[in-house]
């Protein structure tokens, strides 16, 4: 597998966790609430966070059960578990220092010595 | 809004464990409605609100794929007493399967267990004579001593009985034990009816070299070899039970003999104890009698080659260092008996000395047969094999649907053939047990029928060499033809397979596989066709061969002049004459005569001298001693000259007729009439005789020999030499226009006319007897034709079971067909012309491999060539014919389909 592949899902990995982080939900709400967020801008294909989430409960950083949706029907509920937690502190701060070092990279003015 | 938890599921969860399938699919069904409904409620119509949830989702199938294989990676990993668990419930399902096509199961049942049966009966055979040694103790030491003269010309395959105890001399160095056997058989007077029982006179040391001994009683000790001992004899297990009910108190009894003479049985053999063994020129006996060295015996040194010697070698000592042995003392005969073997030296050269195995000895010329019949055989299976595999592959086509579903539910590849593999396994295994019970039988008919109770001297019981090869057997087919199945279709294709099962045109795939096994069975099939065919033919050419006389409306019987009785020369000459007088004025007899030996009843071989110069070889002949107006009885036709008759006498000088081949190899091309003859060697002091006459070849010993040097002389010019022994007994030939069957008791009244006690033996039509030469050509073909037609009748099985289901498969496209109006003979034509079409593939596959393959058994025909146009072009027609009989039926079914439920079908 590609590292760009890699980096997506690792990404896609981080939205899930980080959106479950508030409480449970169902694939639907975690979709909706990516969109919501982000405006759009991520235009995640939804049907990619279904192997995503049961990859996430498979690595136990997930539980699932099933319940009732609002209408009545029936849906799949996912939660946050304290290793998904853990998880997502990792994670989310070599997010931050990989965003910060590319940020870092892309608005630097500094020429390179080569460039000089 | 915290999930409420649905109790009912959660028990539904644990009780049948994870739906990962079911769990999925609800799981985006559920955000695709979510989603769906809520473009509507922003105001979508129903179809564009569609088409964007399906847009957002994207390539829903492959995450859909992705997740469940997430699932399943849990599921793979299972305990072995999941496996364990699986098998059972695996074995269960697989039996409820086969139960609910049961004609179809047991048709694969039957069709399996013939081939195992066929298979396993005669690999048994060739498991007991080429591979199991002989059933005596370490039988591998067991050898045959033969002799033989350096010039003569021909094999003597036996020994001159007092050189034996020279031989003894190598006992406890070269040999352990040296035994010796000559055939000898009784004419027992059993409720008043005379009957010849085959026997032999042993040395009691021949059961120390077997290293066998009696069940009952005794065996023969020293002691009965003296001439003065009482007359004692050891008979068979199968003579006791059938002429002497089992009766354990025989032991000590008397039996009586046909000259009067009686000797007390002293053992009984074990079952299955049948001596001598095949190859060793005797047939197996039913009694034994002490061999005695009596004076006579003992006078015929280097004269009377009529024993077999048989030895068991000295541990450690190998064939060639026990035949070294045995050559040191050949060389000595000359100087120890200058009487017989010096002056034999001189004429016939030196005396050679030969121990071969006693296993080569008895396998003989059998061992390529029995190799053929198992290749036979070995086809026959494999095409009931196809017949089975071809019943798995439609079933697993007719199984579409729910090996989909399975493996959609999250079976595995390695599952699915699990599965199948009990369920092949759970047939098979069936059908071999079935098949070994067959064996069982099949083996004991191939003994009981075979010629010359050929096999009875070999161990054809069922051992573990057998079994294994029964069992690898059904293992490998188990294999091979039930993983097929299983590996078919990817997980694409399950999907399709859920999706939509209507296909107007049976799937090209699954059609392959049937072709392929349509067109193996009938190449396969074909191959055998075409050995049988050839065999067939060679038979019919054997048949059709002269044997130099008119064996029909000929009847033979034997009868002899006791010693006691009859002890003038001239006597026994004139009672013979008076049998043949009586035997004359019988009504219906248009002529009879006697002989000393008849054709295809065993040889009387001599060397003789013919005029002009010496040969480099001794050359031998077949002689006979004939009566007046035996060749006249026997039409054996004359050639040039005269046949023997009443003036032929002492007191007329000494003549003889020969065969075409004899004047011809030895008389050049002139005429031999009046040229001369001497029995015996150059300088032997025999009488010279005249050669007045030649007559037609006649078949000496088999009807599909080549000819070979005969000569007759006449019974009357013989003298009181040893050669009385030879015309004390004579075969008579009664030509009758009447059935042979009924002359029985005219012969008996004609003999009984001349002399009440005599008795007559063995009376039998002399086309019998010719056939008996070609028994085990017979036998063979037979089972060849046999294997043949199992081969036919199970390819026409195959082939139409593989059409009717295909018809079934193609229903639809039947309905079609006939509904835009495809006439009777279209469809007929289409079902028939399709297995026409493969069956004429697998005849070209069929004739190359037979091709191939007949040169095998071309040392097994007579007068064929292995590559016979017209049996393989009649093989190949009939295998085609089987093809549109087979194809016929099913394609009259698919005529009967109606063409509006054939559409709803499916």
């Amino acid at each position: 597998m590609s590292t760009s592949l890699d980096l997506l899902q690792g990404t896609l990995d981080l939205l899930v966790l980080k959106t479950l982080s508030w409480g449970p939900a169902h694939g639907y709400d975690v979709a909706r609430w990516i969109q919501d967020v982000t405006g759009d801008v991520l235009r995640v294909e939804e049907g990619s966070l279904y192997p995503a989430l049961h990859r996430l409960e498979k690595r136990k950083l997930l539980k699932s059960s099933w319940g009732l949706s609002r209408n009545n029907r029936r849906a799949k509920y996912y939660e946050i578990t304290a290793k998904g937690r853990e998880a997502l502190a990792s994670e989310a701060s070599t997010w931050s220092s990989f965003t910060k070092a590319v940020t870092t990279v892309m608005t630097s003015a500094d020429r390179p010595g080569w460039a000089k | 809004m915290t999930p409420r938890l649905d109790s009912r599921w959660r028990r539904y969860l644990a009780f049948f464990g994870p739906r990962p399938v079911r769990d999925v699919d609800d799981e985006l069904a559920f955000h695709f409605q979510a989603r769906v409904d809520e473009y509507i409620a922003a105001g979508m119509d129903a179809d564009a609100a569609r088409d964007a949830t399906l847009e957002r989702l994207g390539d829903l199938s492959r995450y859909r794929g992705e997740t469940l294989a997430i699932e399943q990676q849990e599921q793979r990993r299972r305990t072995m007493s999941d496996v364990i668990h699986s098998i059972i419930g695996d074995i269960r399902f697989g039996a409820r399967q086969l139960g609910r096509n049961l004609p179809l199961t047991i048709a694969a049942l039957l069709c399996f267990a013939l081939g195992v049966g066929a298979n396993t009966s005669i690999f048994s055979v060739v498991n007991a004579v080429l591979f199991r040694p002989l059933p005596f103790p370490d039988s591998d030491k067991l050898v045959v001593v033969t002799e033989g003269v350096t010039k003569l010309a021909a094999d003597i395959s036996s020994i001159s009985a007092p050189d034996l105890l020279d031989y003894k001399e190598t006992e406890g160095r070269a040999f352990q034990t040296l035994a010796l056997v000559r055939r000898r058989d009784a004419t027992l007077m059993i409720n008043g009816e005379a009957e010849v029982i085959p026997g032999a006179a042993l040395t009691p040391s021949t059961f120390k070299v077997l290293r066998v001994t009696s069940a009952v009683g005794r065996v023969f000790i020293d002691a009965d070899t003296a001439s003065s001992a009482p007359f004692v004899v050891v008979i068979s297990d199968g003579l006791w039970r059938r002429r002497y009910g089992a009766d354990r108190a025989m032991i000590g009894k008397q039996i009586t003999f046909s000259t009067g003479a009686t000797a007390e049985v002293v053992g009984i053999m074990p079952a299955g104890f049948a001596f001598p063994l095949p190859g060793l020129g005797i047939p197996v006996a039913d009694i034994f009698f002490p061999f005695r060295f009596t004076p006579g015996v003992l006078a015929q040194r280097a004269d009377n080659f009529g024993a077999v010697a048989l030895g068991r070698l000295q541990n450690g000592v190998s064939m060639e260092r026990a035949e070294a042995a045995l050559a040191e003392i050949a060389r000595q005969m000359p100087r120890r008996y200058p009487e017989s073997w010096g002056k034999s030296q001189s004429r016939g050269g030196n005396l050679l000395i030969h121990v071969k195995s006693m296993r080569a000895t008895a396998i003989g010329e059998s061992r390529r047969p029995l190799l053929v019949l198992l290749g036979a055989v070995g086809f026959v299976l494999l095409i009931a094999c196809i017949n089975v595999a071809s019943l798995f592959v439609a079933r697993a086509s007719a199984r579409k649907r729910e090996i989909a579903i399975r493996k959609a539910l999250g079976a595995t590849r390695g599952r699915l053939t699990q599965q199948f593999l009990a369920e092949a396994l759970l047939l098979l295994a069936a059908g071999s047990a079935l098949g070994l019970i067959a064996a069982h039988w099949g083996t004991r008919a191939l003994v009981a029928l075979a010629p010359g109770n050929f096999y009875s001297s070999f161990d054809v019981s069922l051992d573990a060499r057998v079994l294994a090869f029964t069992g690898g057997v059904t293992i490998l087919t188990a294999l091979v033809f039930s993983i097929l199945p299983g590996l078919r279709g990817r997980p694409s294709d399950a999907e399709q397979a859920l999706r939509a099962e209507r296909s107007a045109t049976a799937n090209r795939t699954r059609q392959e596989g049937r072709r392929v096994l349509i067109v193996s069975e009938v190449a396969f099939a074909l191959v055998l066709t075409i050995g049988a065919g050839l065999m067939l033919r060679s038979l019919a050419r054997v048949r059709a061969v002269n044997p130099g006389f008119e064996p029909e409306n000929l009847v033979t019987f034997f009868t002899s002049l006791p010693a006691a009785a009859y002890t003038d020369v001239d006597r026994i000459k004139l009672t013979e004459q008076q049998i043949v007088q009586r035997l004359r004025e019988i009504p219906g007899v248009t002529s009879a005569s006697a002989a000393s030996g008849l054709p295809m009843q065993g040889d009387w071989l001599i060397v003789f001298t013919p005029e002009g110069p010496p040969q480099s070889q001794l050359p031998v002949a077949t002689n006979t001693l004939v009566l007046p107006g035996y060749f006249e009885a026997m039409r054996i036709p004359l050639r040039a000259g005269r046949l023997f008759n009443d003036r032929d006498t002492k007191s007329s000088p000494n003549a003889v007729v020969i065969n075409e081949t004899m004047a011809r190899k030895y008389y050049g091309n002139g005429n031999p009439i009046g040229r001369q003859f001497k029995w015996g060697p150059r300088d032997s002091p025999g009488p010279l005789s005249e050669i007045i006459g030649v007559v037609a070849d006649v078949k000496h010993t088999t009807l599909d020999e080549e000819p070979s040097n005969v000569v007759y002389h006449a019974v009357f010019q013989q003298d009181t030499g040893v050669n009385v022994s030879m015309y004390r007994g004579l075969s008579y030939v009664v030509r009758t226009r009447i059935a042979p069957a009924s002359i029985a008791a005219s012969i008996r009244t004609a003999v009984r006319g001349v002399d009440p006690k005599l008795v007559v033996l063995n009376i039998r039509p002399m086309d019998t007897i010719v056939g008996q030469t070609i028994e085990t050509r017979r036998f063979n073909t037979l089972l060849l034709g046999l294997f043949a037609a199992l081969a036919l009748s199970l390819a026409a099985t195959g082939v139409y079971g593989v059409l009717q289901y295909s018809v079934i498969q193609r229903k639809r496209e039947m309905g079609i067909r006939i509904a835009i109006g495809a006439t009777s003979s279209n469809m007929i034509g289409l079902i028939v012309g399709q297995a026409v079409r493969l069956a004429a593939l697998g005849v070209v596959i069929g004739l190359v491999g037979a091709f191939a393959l007949t040169r095998v058994i071309r040392a097994l025909l007579f007068d064929t060539d292995p590559l016979d146009g017209l049996t393989f072009v009649a093989s190949a027609a009939v295998l085609v014919l089987i093809a549109v009989l087979s194809s016929y039926l099913p394609a009259r079914r698919a005529l009967r389909i109606d063409p509006i439920i054939a559409m709803r079908a499916e």
